[in-house]
Formats: structure tokens, C-alpha cells, sequence
């Protein structure tokens, strides 16, 4: 898992640098961050605090003046599930571009769990999904003295559903297909029982970036 | 410029941490069952059998090939009826709505066809007006809960609950697929040949069924007033009957039983045949009867072999020869020629005249052919399998050919 996380964060690098050849209006935003919850467990009801590591990286064009809109890739560490989530971006700023401006941003995407390994054997299956996030949020961009970057801080409200399930095959020898999306409630052909456990992520995120 | 949003980006960072955010987890279990449906037969009598027009298959159960007519069962739903002139090109006539149907038999025009505890009896001889003439009532009576006099029954269900464990606790966890599939019924001139499961089968003027433990006569000199003789209890996991020359070779999951038939009213046992415990279908010549054993399902023993036992003395049955097998369901034997379904492996025919020989005997093997039961039928062999209801031409056994296949909506999985 350790390296694809690896070359995934190298083709991000990779992509970033293009960008940095080009000239505007199109920019480039990276983001480190934090991600935080209470999640409470599902055999005893006891809470427990939860603080996650969460990289993005956002590649947009100015579409019109302070308005940029682009792609968004990142790795987000969940308790249970790493996630690549990958969608849309937007990124809107007030105030002067020389000086310090407030922005507002909002990415919606997929969680991919290409990270994430299914388990198989000849009487079973498990894997995870996940599903459609939303993550609004707010910062301010503080341009550098020198040259044409900034450095951003942010906080926001990132919701992702996750799904992990356990399959019992119907035989020892039928190897069914794991369903490419989510399938609650439905029980996918091969499989006598289903076990699904939904978790859907309410976290803070609090991060720090730069922007280019 | 600095100075006024310092302040409020730390206000917002305490204020955001402030927040609490709770996840929303969730638990489901979703599962397969059986789950029991309790009838009033009253109410089911009361109901009229018209016959519908023709239906797409959903899911099919047991095939029987009477004329040149092809019928298919959808399990506890009713009967398919094909005009199989042509196997090419099966036409789909019409459908009788019968509940809780699961086999079925055809003597002389008459279709005979469980309706939970009743048996009936249709009029085939116009195909085009297929009539209801007889209800023998409370025969196959089994299926009655004493206690409450309803009659139970189960219908395949996919059930979800918040909890994993209720469902052990309240639910019949049975597989729905655990139903055994059987073989042909070789049969004299004005019967059909009887497919899947094969519980009900026509010999020398009676209709014999079994469940798991019981076989019923039926006396139908008079096709269209079928009679219901008596009840003879086998014992327990039984799965199919084959009858041949006077006698009635009766598959369980633990052995093969041999019935002496010559008295059709009574039949007497001959002989057990005992095995380990596993599903086995039979069909039979003169000389030798050839069992498979399959693992899989209720069949756990993880025996897969064909057996080939003589029964020149069908008092004594001996194992002549066993071969193992990769996961045989059905079979078939035309002339001398033996086919075997192999499940998910395919379809294999072989020369059985030698039967110390006849896994070298072997004539084809069908991987991609993957089935579950089938009748050698005289126009073509008719198999069941993931792609529905398939014939082919198998005028050469080494190379089968394939004619049609019913699409189904629901295939058998085959394991």
C-alpha cells in the first residue's frame, strides 16, 4: 500500500510540475492537513476522538476574475480505509490578489479505494468502498513577499461515506465478482450473506498548503 | 491588512474545533433464506388455474419432454409449455399457473402436477386449451403443519436486518440451492421423458412420487383419473427416481435403493446400495446402474465420482468400477452413450459400453459448456445450465452441436 501511495504522491509532483511551466491564469494549490471526528463503535456505543492525515492537491484555471475551477486529487487516511478521493474543484478569493485575500473552496468527488486490498478466500470476500464526498471550505491565502506563490490555511467540512463488506460465497468454488459500487441492501449474485458496515466520515479539516 | 485577519482566522480555527463532528456508523446484514410461508388450502383451491399466455423464464426448475412438447417448471410458480418441433427454434406456447408446483409427469396427453398437497391433472390432448380435469386432494401431505393445519411452505428471500444474529434465531438459513437436481425418466411409449429431480415418474400404468421420505403410488390406468394408492416411507434424504424394467432405482444422499416394481401398487425393496453420504442421481440399463456423487451443497462429503454398479442381481448391487469426477450433477445415458453435467466444469460424453473403461472412453468434454442436468432426449440433448435451457444435436456424441437456448432471467448457479 506504502508504495502506491508513493508513486501516486510522484505523479501528483509530476503533474504539479507541468502546471508550473505554464503561465496563468492557471494555479495550483497542495494541501497538508488534519482530518477530525468522533466516531462511536458499534458493539459497546463508546466515542473516540479521531484525528487522521489528509493530502490534497488542487489544479484549476481562473475561469473568470477569482473564480478558478479545476481537478482535485488527494489521500485521505480514515481509521478504517485510505482513500484516493479524486473530483472537481472550485476556488473563489476576495480582495486584492498583492494582499493577503480570504478564499472559499469547494471539491466534490469519489473516494477510490484502489489503496485498499480485497481479502479472498474460497468461502468469502471482503472489501471496501466509498462514496461521494463534499468538502466545502474556507482559509486565507497570504501572498509570499517574493515571487508568485502564497501560503494557505484553511478549515472545512469534509463528508465521505465509506462502506466495508463481507461476503459469504454461496459455494466454495464460485469465486462471484465483487461488485464494482455499493451494494447495501442488495445481495450480488455468488454470495449467501452480506455483511455491510457504513461509516459515513463528518470531519473537520484543518490544513495548510501552498498555492501557485 | 495582516493584522485584521489574524485575529479572525484564529477565531474561526477555535470555533471550527469547537464543532464536533460524530460519524454515523451503520451495520446491516443481508442474507439469503428460506423463509416459511404458511397456506390455507382452502384458499388455494379456491383460486382458478387458467392457463396464461406465454411467459419469460425466470428460473427454472425441472424439464420434461413429452411429444414434441418441451415443459419447463418454474419452482413453486407453475409450468412453461414449448412447441419443440424444432429444437433450433422452441416456440413458447403458454403457461400454467400452478403454486407451489414442482415436478410434474405426462401420461398419454395427461400432465400431472403437485399443487402443494394436491395433485393434478390437465388435459394436454389440445395444447391450445389445456384443461384442469382432476384435483386428487391432501396427497402430498407432508407439507402440512399439524399443529396448525396450514400447510408450509418456503419461498426464497433476501432478507436484511440491522443484526446478524436474529437471523439464525428466527429464520430457516436453508440455502435455496441445496435442491438436488436428478435425472431423466426413461419412459414407455406414451409417457415423457422426466427430468430434474425426477420425483414423479410413470411406470406400467402408475404415477409414483417421492419427497424426502416418502414414496406415493398412484394408480392412472385411467390417465385422467389418477388415484392415490398408498404412502411407503424410504427413509430419510431422498432425491430422485428412475424407473427401468419393472423396478425403481431410487437415488438418496446415502445410498441407491431398488424397488421391485412388478406389483406396481405395492413395490417392494430389492436392495440398498449405501455410500457415503453425497447427492447422486442415477439413471440405469440392463446391466449396470451409474450413480454420481457430488460434493457441494448439502452433499458435503467431498466425494465427487461416478459409480457404476451392476445390478444383474438386483438384490445384490455391487461397485464395479468408480471414477473420479471433477463435480458431476446430472446424467444421462442414451444407448451407450453416457453424459455427464459437470457443473461450472462443462459437459462430458462418454463411450460407456465398457464400463471397466470409461474414463478412457471419454468422447468430448465441453468446458465452456457448464450445466447442471439434462435428458437425452430423441430430437436433441436438452440441458440445463447458466445460459437457461440449451438443446444441442448430439447425433455424434464426440462433437456436440448446439441448437437453441431458452434465455432465462434468472440462471442457475451452477457450482
Amino acid at each position: 500500500m506504502q508504495k502506491k501511495l508513493l508513486i501516486l504522491i510522484a505523479l501528483i509532483f509530476c503533474g504539479l510540475q507541468t502546471s508550473l511551466a505554464q503561465t496563468k491564469p492557471w494555479m495550483t494549490q497542495l494541501e497538508v492537513g488534519l482530518l477530525g471526528g468522533k466516531t462511536k463503535n458499534l458493539w459497546d456505543e463508546k466515542t473516540n476522538q479521531r484525528t487522521t492525515f489528509s493530502f490534497s492537491a488542487f489544479h484549476g484555471k481562473e475561469v473568470i476574475r477569482n473564480q478558478v475551477v479545476g481537478i482535485y486529487l488527494g489521500v485521505d487516511h480514515y481509521p478504517s480505509v485510505t482513500l484516493i478521493p479524486i473530483g472537481i474543484g472550485w476556488r473563489g478569493f476576495l480582495g486584492k490578489k498583492s494582499g493577503p485575500q480570504f478564499f472559499g473552496g469547494l471539491d466534490l468527488g469519489y473516494g477510490s479505494t484502489v489503496l485498499e486490498k480485497v481479502d479472498r478466500t474460497d468461502w468469502s470476500s471482503n472489501w471496501h468502498e466509498a462514496g461521494v464526498l463534499v468538502h466545502p471550505e474556507i482559509g486565507i491565502k497570504l501572498p509570499a513577499k517574493r515571487g508568485n506563490w502564497a501560503l494557505t490555511a484553511s478549515v472545512g467540512y469534509k463528508r465521505q461515506p465509506t462502506y466495508y463488506f463481507e461476503g459469504a460465497h454461496t459455494s466454495a468454488d464460485s469465486k462471484p465478482k465483487i461488485p464494482l459500487f455499493r451494494t447495501r441492501d442488495v445481495l450480488p449474485k455468488g454470495f449467501s450473506s452480506l455483511n455491510s458496515t457504513s461509516i459515513l466520515y463528518h470531519s473537520l479539516s484543518v490544513q495548510v498548503g501552498i498555492l501557485f | 491588512m495582516k493584522n485584521r485577519f489574524i485575529p479572525l482566522l484564529v477565531i474561526l480555527f477555535g470555533s471550527s474545533l469547537l464543532f464536533s463532528c460524530m460519524d454515523e456508523v451503520n451495520s446491516t446484514y443481508t442474507f439469503r433464506t428460506m423463509m416459511p410461508v404458511y397456506l390455507e388450502m382452502k384458499d388455494v383451491r379456491a383460486k382458478l388455474i387458467s392457463v396464461a399466455p406465454a411467459q419469460e423464464i425466470e428460473n427454472p426448475g425441472k424439464i420434461y419432454l413429452y411429444k414434441d412438447y418441451l415443459l419447463i417448471n418454474e419452482p413453486n410458480q407453475g409450468i412453461h409449455i414449448y412447441d419443440n418441433k424444432n429444437p433450433a427454434n422452441p416456440i413458447n406456447l403458454s403457461f400454467i399457473p400452478i403454486e407451489g408446483n414442482i415436478d410434474l409427469a405426462v401420461n398419454s396427453d395427461i400432465l400431472y402436477a403437485d399443487n402443494y398437497v394436491d395433485l393434478l391433472a390437465f388435459d394436454l390432448s389440445n395444447i391450445r386449451n389445456i384443461r384442469l380435469v382432476k384435483r386428487v386432494e391432501d396427497v402430498f401431505n407432508h407439507l402440512y403443519q399439524h399443529s396448525t393445519g396450514k400447510i408450509i411452505t418456503f419461498k426464497d428471500t433476501v432478507l436484511t436486518s440491522e443484526s446478524p444474529t436474529w437471523a439464525f434465531e428466527t429464520m430457516w438459513t436453508v440455502r435455496p440451492n441445496m435442491s438436488l437436481t436428478s435425472n431423466m425418466a426413461k419412459a414407455s411409449q406414451s409417457y415423457g421423458t422426466g427430468g430434474s429431480m425426477a420425483r414423479f415418474t410413470l411406470m406400467d400404468g402408475h404415477l409414483f412420487a417421492v419427497d424426502a421420505s416418502t414414496l406415493r403410488v398412484f394408480e392412472v390406468l385411467n390417465p385422467a383419473e389418477p388415484k392415490f394408492l398408498k404412502p411407503i416411507e424410504l427413509g430419510w434424504g431422498i432425491e430422485t427416481i428412475f424407473p427401468f424394467d419393472q423396478k425403481l432405482f431410487i437415488g438418496s444422499n446415502r445410498g441407491l435403493h431398488i424397488y421391485d416394481a412388478s406389483t406396481p401398487a405395492a413395490p417392494i425393496r430389492m436392495a440398498v446400495y449405501e455410500h457415503v453420504l453425497s447427492c447422486d442421481p442415477v439413471v440405469v440399463n440392463e446391466e449396470y446402474a451409474f450413480v454420481t456423487l457430488r460434493s457441494g451443497n448439502f452433499c458435503v462429503n467431498g466425494v465427487n465420482e461416478l459409480h457404476v454398479l451392476d445390478i444383474k442381481d438386483p438384490y445384490q448391487p455391487k461397485l464395479k468400477k468408480a471414477y473420479p469426477m471433477l463435480n458431476p450433477h446430472g446424467l444421462g445415458l442414451a444407448e451407450k452413450y453416457l453424459y455427464v453435467a459437470e457443473g461450472k466444469h462443462g459437459l462430458k460424453s462418454f463411450n460407456a459400453s465398457d464400463v471397466l473403461n470409461i474414463d478412457k472412453n471419454q468422447l468430448e468434454f465441453i468446458q465452456s459448456m457448464k450445466s447442471s442436468d439434462l435428458i437425452p432426449g430423441p430430437k436433441s440433448l436438452i440441458v440445463i445450465g447458466p445460459d437457461g435451457v440449451c438443446q444441442y444435436d448430439y447425433s455424434n456424441p464426440a462433437q456436440l452441436k448446439k441448437l437453441s437456448c431458452i434465455q432465462v432471467s434468472n440462471p442457475i448457479e451452477v457450482s
